[in-house]
């Protein structure tokens, strides 16, 4: 399978949850072909999942590459422990150049334990590459955003996960005359110490967060509960909003869990996304960057969600949405337009 | 039956109390911030408490490996109740690489043999996400990620962990013990220092261990810079005076057609 030796290979490592594949799984795919080219290699998908043949097709298919799926019951859902063991096996069969994985905490835990037995320098999050003459440079948020970080890998195999959208789409330009080859692994029956029981999904009651037009949300510059009124009366001035929030302000139970909005709550695409006292953290953008319009109220000209917003105000949430929200009432009492 | 936890903590640049980032070198100036307890490992710590409070026999150690002054961090988590304060001294190095922070903590923890370790799921300041599962691996302890909720069978030597993943999904987990977790946000909200132990985490000793760095062959990562990223986007400042800056952004939405 793995035969082009000479140019060397890039494993693409792709997880299916329940049969489908995942989204950064399909956004990695898309990358494929660049991403390998970046390291001068050809791309090698490996796909974990239990009975997922189709789907590695049809992966194999849109990505150009052959694919690999490692197959195993347990992997129904994605499990670390066993794909860092199945990568890990093809990693010493055919000293990939990279291995590259989404960049998700389940990914990030496979790549990290594959990347401890192969003895290989392990990279997080990484949103360019860059070659250098003799290394490669890698970069990479820190600090919520606030800062990159270029670092430096002069060793091969580098495992990485990588952010979505790295590379716009590559579409392979030749029609491969035969489709690539997908062939499947069972993987061995080793791992007896991380036993899943079962999945909880979180039911959302209503769609009104999905559903509106404007969403008005807070993060952990909202400073405390007593302020969540100043939402509503946002929230109030639109003819179809409702209120959100960032897993920060969640957490601290100023908002409830069901309205947090990211990579691990909600995901909506609102006409209008007030952020107020929100940094704009990369899991946070995950549930809101095809927001149309973006406006950010926040005390940092620096933070992360300026970079995103379309406009901003640099003011204290606490003391501006009460002002913002008298002036509304002024122009309505006075029936005029502002 | 006893039963003991290790909680890796972290010490990162306390950005919260209105600190700002400056650049020196190759990374940030260390000499101009604050420090705190990575908001992460402060609900590990949480997590670990909450299972000491609810059952006896159970010790909780705190751990942080770095320079003198994570023993700050060190002393904070004592005031939050925990039994001992362990300091990996490693002078040596300003910046400590995951695998190399995973390297000298493993080889520490092997020599308690810990029950249970938890880290955070990430570090606020690197965001690597991978220091917890190289602990778990240089160990070969069965490990989990992003967990919210942790129920521990101690007669059984197993827990069961609700472990976050993506979209709203979670995954039910059992793992024997000895193992690793790493621990995401939510659940508990981390508590404030009690008064007794704020005095007994000023008189307590913190345990001095200097880890042996020979022999530690883990590939290195160079960080070359660090900057500021540029405004990519065309991101409209409004200007003014705070009344103006509502009637713009007003007119904005009226435009829209977003208003009432
Ligand atoms: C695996 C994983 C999954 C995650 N999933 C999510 C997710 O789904 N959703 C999510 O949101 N996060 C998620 N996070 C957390 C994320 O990394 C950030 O920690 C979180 O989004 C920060 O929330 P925040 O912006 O409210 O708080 P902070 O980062 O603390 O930002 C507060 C902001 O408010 C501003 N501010 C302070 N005071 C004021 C004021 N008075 N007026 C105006 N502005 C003010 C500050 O300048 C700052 O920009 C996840 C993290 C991990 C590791
Ligand atoms: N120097 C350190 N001392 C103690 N624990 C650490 C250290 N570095 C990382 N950790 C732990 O590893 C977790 C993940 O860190 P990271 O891999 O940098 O994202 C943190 O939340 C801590 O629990």
């Amino acid at each position: 399978m793995i035969q082009n030796k000479c140019l060397g290979t890039v494993l693409i490592v792709g997880e299916t949850v329940d049969g489908r594949l995942s989204a950064g799984s399909r956004d990695l795919g898309n990358q494929a072909s660049r991403l390998a080219g970046q390291f001068n290699g050809q791309a090698v998908g490996v796909l974990t999942g239990h009975d997922i043949e189709q789907v590695a097709r049809s992966w194999s298919k849109t990505a150009g590459m052959p694919v690999i799926v490692l197959d195993h019951a347990q992997c129904r859902y994605p499990n670390p422990p066993l794909t860092a063991s199945g990568v890990g096996a093809l990693a010493d069969e055919c000293s990939p150049l990279a291995v590259c994985f989404p960049h998700n905490m389940r990914a990030c835990q496979a790549a990290a334990t594959m990347a401890w037995r192969i003895k290989a320098p392990c990279i997080t999050a990484v949103d360019a590459i860059l070659k250098e003459s003799d290394y490669f440079v890698l970069k990479r948020a820190v600090f919520g955003g606030k800062l990159r970080e270029s670092v430096s890998v002069g060793h091969v195999p580098m495992v990485l996960t990588i952010m979505p959208g790295l590379f716009s789409p590559s579409v392979s330009l030749e029609v491969p005359d035969h489709s690539p080859s997908v062939e499947t692994r069972l993987l061995a029956d080793t791992n007896h110490r991380f036993i899943p029981q079962g999945i909880n999904r979180r039911k959302d009651t209503d769609q009104a967060l999905e559903r509106a037009q404007v969403v008005v949300s807070a993060g952990r510059g909202l400073k405390g509960p007593e302020y969540k009124g100043l939402l509503d009366a946002a929230a109030g001035m639109f003819k179809n909003a409702a209120v959100g929030g960032s897993r920060g302000a969640c957490d601290l139970g100023w908002l409830p869990h069901s309205l947090q909005i990211g990579e691990t709550g909600r995901t909506v695409s609102p006409a209008l996304y007030l952020a107020c006292g929100i940094s704009g953290a990369t899991q946070h953008l995950a549930g809101m960057r095809e927001s149309r319009t973006v406006v950010a109220v926040n005390t940092d000209p620096k933070a992360a969600i300026c970079n995103l917003s379309h406009y901003a105000v640099i003011d204290d949430l606490t003391v501006f949405l009460p002002v913002l929200r008298e002036r509304y009432d002024r122009m309505r009492n006075k029936g005029d337009e502002v | 039956m006893a039963f003991s936890i290790l909680v890796c903590i972290k010490a990162v640049p306390d950005l919260a109390s209105g600190g700002t980032l400056a650049i020196a070198g190759p990374w940030i100036d260390e000499t101009v911030i604050g420090w705190c307890m990575n908001h992460y490992d402060a609900y590990a710590l949480e997590a670990a408490l909450a299972i000491k409070d609810a059952a006896t026999d159970i010790t909780v150690d705190a751990l942080s490996a770095g320079p003198d002054r994570v023993q700050n961090t060190i002393r904070r988590a004592l005031a939050m109740g925990a039994d001992t304060g362990i300091h990996l001294a490693m002078n040596a190095v300003g910046r400590l690489a995951p695998a190399t922070a995973a390297l000298s903590i493993a080889r520490f923890a092997k020599t308690k043999r810990y029950d249970l370790i938890l880290t955070g799921a990430m570090s606020e300041d690197e965001m690597h996400g991978i220091t917890g599962p190289m602990i778990a691996a240089a160990l070969d302890l069965p490990c989990a990620a992003a967990a919210v909720e942790i129920s521990l069978d101690v007669a059984g030597r197993s827990l069961t962990a609700t472990c976050e993943m993506e979209g709203g999904m979670a995954e039910i987990v059992r793992l024997p013990c000895p193992a690793l977790l790493t621990v995401q946000t939510g659940q508990r909200i981390p508590r404030y220092p009690s008064l007794s132990n704020t005095i007994r985490s000023r008189r307590q000793a913190i345990e001095r261990a200097v880890p042996d760095e020979t022999a530690n062959h883990t590939p290195t990562v160079d960080t070359l810079r660090v900057s500021f990223p540029q405004q990519t986007t065309s991101c409209q400042f409004f200007e003014g005076t705070r009344i103006e800056k509502a009637d713009r952004l007003l007119r904005l939405f009226n435009d829209n057609g977003w208003l009432k």
